[in-house]
C-alpha cells in the first residue's frame, strides 16, 4: 500500500481508531500492528508476507537460541545462520541477476560464450530496509547489547511496523523494541506533530517529487539530444526529486509512527543545507549511513588503525552503501564518487568539522556558508547523476555533454524552446522554492512544520493551503517512492 | 485523547468548508464556460439548444455535421452534440439529459461507424465529466467503466487533483468570464479541419495487411436500441446515418455487409430510416478526408447539402433556395 494512495487515506483513520479506541492491551496493540502491517505490505503481493514471516521467524528462533547459550563458537554459529539468511535472501532477490549477468559479460569479454542464468523475481517491496533492521536485531543480541524478546508477537510487530515497514528509517531494535514492550500512552501533542509532519511530507513527495519526475525521466531519456544547461536543470531537479521522495516518505512514516505512539529516528537533517559533503552524509539518510558505521565501519576498525585503515574503511562502507542501493554499476560508482569527495576532508582531519547547524541563531547565512553549500550541493547533484542514470556509459555522457556544452551559446535556444514546452513545471517551481525557504527558516527543528510560532488560524490557513497545493499542483498519479525499488 | 481529536474534527469541518466552498465555486465556474467541449454541455444542461435537428454520435459525426450550414439550408434550428471519443453507451447518457432540459428536437441524426458496435471500455477525455455528475444516467455510464467516479462525484475537490490546477485555470476563466472565444473550434457543436491526408490510414493498412474486423456486441447494439427508443419516447423522429467513409477502408474491412446489415436490420426493427452514405462519389477521392473516417473541411461542404437535401426530403420540407435532385 502506498501512502500517497486512496487506500492508505481510509486504512490509516481505521487503524488509528481501532489502535486507540477498541484495542487497548500493549498485546492486543500490538497485535493490531502486527495485522495492520502485513496487511499494508500484503497489498502489493501477498506473497511477500511468506518472506517477511520466514524471515523474521528465523531471526526470532536465532536470537532465543542465542540467549540460551554463553557458548561464543555457537552464539556465533547463530549469527551466521540469521546472516545468512538475510543477507542470502537478499543476495537472491536482489543480486542474483545482477552477478550472473556480470560474470556472462566477463567472460564474454575473455572470449567465452555463456548464457547468464537469470531467476527474473521480483524483487520484493522493501526488502534491503527490513532485512537490514532485522539483521540489528540478531548482530546486537550476540553482541550482548540486548536481550532476546521472548514474545514473538513483539518481534513481530517490531518487524512488520508498517509505517517504516518499505522504506525505512532502519530501525535499531534496542530502540524500538523497548517501545514495543512498555504500554503507550497516547500524547495529543505528538499526534498533534505527526499530523503536522505527514503533511509536510505529503507535500514533499506528490508536489515536488513526482513532479520533478516528470521532467527529469524526459531530460535522462533524451540526454544525449539536450542542450548542456538542460542536463544541468535535470540534475539539479533529480535531486530535489529524490531528497523529497525519500525524504518525504520518512516524513510520512515518522509522523505516521508518531500517530501511534512511538518515535522513530530520524532519517533526513535538511541534507542540502550541508557546508562539506561529510555534513551531507550525516544529514542524509541517517538510519542507512549509522547503520553501516554501526555494524561494518566499527567492526572493521573504523579509524582506530590510523589513517591508512580509516581511508580503507570509508571506501568500503561507500562501496558497500552505493550496492545497497541495487544491483547496478552506477550505483557503485555514486558510492565511490562519493569516498572520493569524502576523502580530502578524512586525510586533513576536518571531516567532523560542521557538526553544529548552518547560520545558527541568524536568519542568512554568511557568503562563505554559502559557497560552501552550494559546492556541497553540486557535489551531491554530479553524484545522483550516477544514481539516475540507466548505465555508467549513460552516466559519463550525460557529465561530459553537460560540462562540455555550458559555455556553448547555440544550447541557448534549445534551454529557451525546453523551457517553454515546460511551462506547466512552473508552480511546482514555486512550491520548491516555497520548500527550501521553509526548511531554511525551520532548519534547527525536526520538520519544517515544527513548532510554528504563529496564532492558530494562520497555522491552520497554513495547513489547509498546503493540502490546497497539494490538490491543484501535485501529481495524483500515485507514482511509488524511489526507495521502494531498493 | 479528547481535546485532541475535538481540535482535530474542527479542523476537519474547517478543511470540509473550505474545500465544498471550493469545488462549487471552480465548478459554477466550469459550468459557466461557453467554448469547447465544456461550452456544448453547459449550453445543453442550461437548456439553450433547444434545435429541431440535433447532431449526435462520435468524432464523425463531431466532424462531418455542420449545423450552421445545415440550418442555412433547412431553415431549421440546429446543433450539434457529437463527441470526439464518444461511443454509444456515453452518447445515451448526453441525449437522455438533452431531453431532459430542452425541447425534443424534430429530428435526432444519430451517427453510427464501424466501431459504434463495440463501446468504450474506457473513458476518452474524462476532464468533459466532473461538472455534470449530479446527472444520474452520466454517473452511472462513467461508474459503469471505472467505479473510482465515485470520488469525483462525492469528494469535493477530487477532480481536481485528477486533472490539476490548469482545470481549476479553466474555472476560473469561466468565472470572470475571461474565455477566448476566438479560439474556439466549436460551431454549434460542429468542428471542421482542414487538413490534408494525412497518412494515418497507409500505416494502419500497412499494419494489417489482411484487413480487419470489427466487433460487433448485443451490448452496443442494446445501446443503439435505446438511443432510438429514448428519442422517439420524447416524440423525435430518429434516423441512422452513416457519414461518408474512403474506400480504401471500406475494402479492408472484412465484416463491413455484416456490421451495415446490423444497421439495417435495428433501423428496420426500430422503425427508422438507415441512410448510408458510403457510397457517395466523394469517398474514392482522398482530397475530401484528412483520414479514412473523417472528411475534412471541403470534403464536409460537398457532403452537407447532401445531408441537408436528405433532412428537408424527411422532414417535407423543401431546401431555402435549392432543388431537391
Amino acid at each position: 500500500m502506498l501512502f500517497n494512495s486512496f487506500a492508505f487515506a481510509l486504512f490509516l483513520p481505521v487503524v488509528f481508531a481501532l489502535y486507540w479506541g477498541v484495542f487497548r492491551g500493549l498485546r492486543a496493540r500490538n497485535l493490531l500492528l502486527i495485522a495492520a502491517g502485513f496487511l499494508f505490505y500484503g497489498w502489493w503481493d501477498w506473497r511477500f508476507l511468506l518472506l517477511l514471516l520466514a524471515t523474521s521467524l528465523t531471526d526470532y528462533f536465532v536470537a532465543l537460541a542465542m540467549g540460551r547459550t554463553s557458548d561464543p563458537a555457537r552464539r556465533k554459529v547463530l549469527l551466521g545462520i540469521s546472516l545468512a539468511g538475510n543477507l542470502g535472501t537478499l543476495g537472491v532477490f536482489k543480486y542474483f541477476d545482477f552477478f550472473s549477468r556480470s560474470l556472462a559479460d566477463a567472460l564474454h569479454g575473455l572470449g567465452f560464450a555463456h548464457d547468464p542464468l537469470l531467476l527474473h523475481v521480483v524483487l520484493p517491496v522493501g526488502i534491503s530496509f527490513y532485512t537490514f533492521q532485522a539483521l540489528s536485531y540478531t548482530i546486537d543480541v550476540h553482541r550482548g547489547r540486548i536481550a532476546p524478546v521472548r514474545e514473538a508477537d513483539t518481534f513481530l510487530a517490531f518487524v512488520s511496523f508498517f509505517p517504516q515497514l518499505c522504506a525505512g528509517p532502519i530501525e535499531r531494535a534496542s530502540h524500538m523494541l523497548p517501545q514495543f514492550q512498555t504500554p503507550r500512552l497516547f500524547s495529543a501533542q505528538q499526534a498533534t506533530d505527526g499530523l503536522r509532519q505527514m503533511l509536510w511530507g505529503f507535500f514533499k513527495k506528490i508536489v515536488i517529487a513526482d513532479n520533478c519526475s516528470r521532467v527529469v525521466d524526459e531530460v535522462f531519456d533524451a540526454s544525449g539530444s539536450l542542450p548542456a544547461p538542460v542536463l544541468v536543470l535535470g540534475a539539479v531537479l533529480f535531486a530535489f526529486q529524490i531528497y523529497c521522495d525519500f525524504g518525504g516518505y520518512s516524513d510520512i512514516a515518522i509522523g505516521c509512527a508518531r500517530l501511534f505512539g512511538f518515535e522513530l529516528m530520524r532519517n533526513f537533517a535538511f541534507p542540502y543545507f550541508s557546508r562539506d559533503i561529510g555534513e551531507f552524509w550525516r544529514r542524509w539518510h541517517i538510519s542507512l549511513s549509522s547503520w553501516f558505521r554501526d555494524y561494518l565501519y566499527i567492526p572493521l576498525g573504523g579509524s582506530r588503525g590510523g589513517r591508512g585503515m580509516a581511508v580503507r574503511n570509508t571506501f568500503i562502507i561507500f562501496l558497500v552503501s552505493g550496492f545497497w542501493h541495487g544491483a547496478n554499476w552506477t550505483f557503485l560508482a555514486w558510492g565511490l564518487l562519493n569516498a572520493l569527495y569524502f576523502l580530502p576532508l578524512l586525510l586533513t582531519g576536518r571531516n567532523r568539522a560542521n557538526l553544529d547547524v548552518v547560520a545558527e541563531g541568524r536568519y542568512w547565512p554568511t557568503v562563505s556558508e554559502l559557497a560552501r553549500m552550494l559546492i556541497t550541493f553540486a557535489l551531491a547533484c554530479i553524484a545522483w547523476v550516477f544514481f539516475r542514470a540507466a548505465d555508467i556509459g549513460q552516466a559519463f555522457a550525460y557529465l561530459g555533454r553537460m560540462a562540455g556544452g555550458l559555455w556553448h551559446a547555440e544550447g541557448r535556444a534549445g534551454t529557451l524552446d525546453f523551457l517553454r514546452d515546460h511551462l506547466g513545471f512552473m508552480p511546482a517551481a514555486a512550491c520548491l522554492a516555497l520548500l527550501v525557504l521553509a526548511e531554511w527558516w525551520q532548519r534547527t527543528r525536526q520538520h519544517a512544520l515544527q513548532d510554528l510560532a504563529f496564532a492558530r488560524p494562520l497555522r491552520w490557513a497554513l495547513y489547509i493551503g498546503l493540502v490546497l497545493l497539494i490538490v491543484f499542483v501535485g501529481d495524483h498519479a500515485e507514482q511509488q517512492f524511489i526507495y521502494f525499488q531498493f | 485523547m479528547k481535546p485532541f481529536l475535538r481540535r482535530l474534527f474542527l479542523f476537519l469541518a474547517v478543511f470540509t468548508l473550505v474545500a465544498v466552498g471550493l469545488d462549487a465555486l471552480l465548478k459554477t465556474g466550469l459550468r459557466q464556460r461557453r467554448t469547447f467541449t465544456l461550452g456544448v454541455w453547459n449550453r445543453l444542461m442550461d437548456g439553450e439548444i433547444a434545435a429541431d435537428v440535433l447532431f449526435t454520435g462520435s468524432s464523425r459525426a463531431l466532424m462531418h455535421f455542420d449545423a450552421a450550414a445545415v440550418q442555412r439550408l433547412t431553415g431549421m434550428r440546429c446543433y450539434n452534440i457529437g463527441m470526439d471519443g464518444n461511443q454509444l453507451n456515453h452518447q445515451l447518457p448526453w441525449l437522455t439529459t438533452y431531453l431532459k432540459y430542452n425541447r425534443a428536437p424534430r429530428l435526432v441524426v444519430q451517427n453510427v461507424d464501424l466501431i459504434s458496435l463495440v463501446p468504450d471500455s474506457d473513458i476518452y477525455f474524462p476532464s468533459q465529466y466532473p461538472p455534470y455528475l449530479h446527472e444520474a444516467p452520466i454517473l452511472a455510464d462513467l461508474v459503469h467503466i471505472d467505479p473510482s467516479w465515485w470520488k469525483d462525484r462525492w469528494i469535493p475537490l477530487y477532480s481536481f487533483t485528477r486533472f490539476g490546477y490548469a482545470y481549476a485555470g479553466l474555472a476560473v476563466e469561466g468565472l470572470l468570464g475571461l474565455e477566448d472565444t476566438l479560439r474556439d473550434p466549436l460551431v454549434l457543436g460542429f468542428q471542421r479541419k482542414d487538413k490534408a491526408w494525412d497518412g494515418t490510414f497507409d500505416r494502419f493498412k500497412a499494419r494489417n495487411p489482411h484487413g480487419v474486423r470489427r466487433r460487433n456486441t448485443p451490448e452496443a447494439q442494446a445501446f443503439l436500441r435505446a438511443i432510438v427508443r429514448t428519442a422517439k419516447a420524447a416524440g423525435s423522429q430518429v434516423v441512422l446515418v452513416y457519414t461518408p467513409e474512403h474506400v480504401d477502408m471500406q475494402r479492408i474491412t472484412l465484416d463491413r455487409d455484416q456490421l451495415m446489415g446490423t444497421f439495417r436490420r435495428i433501423a428496420h426493427e426500430e422503425g427508422v430510416p438507415f441512410w448510408d452514405f458510403s457510397a457517395l462519389p466523394l469517398c474514392s477521392d482522398r482530397t475530401w478526408f484528412y483520414n479514412s473516417q473523417h472528411l475534412n473541411g471541403s470534403g464536409v461542404d460537398l457532403f452537407t447539402p447532401v445531408l441537408a437535401d436528405s433532412i428537408n426530403a424527411l422532414l417535407s420540407r423543401p431546401t431555402p433556395g435549392r432543388t431537391v435532385p
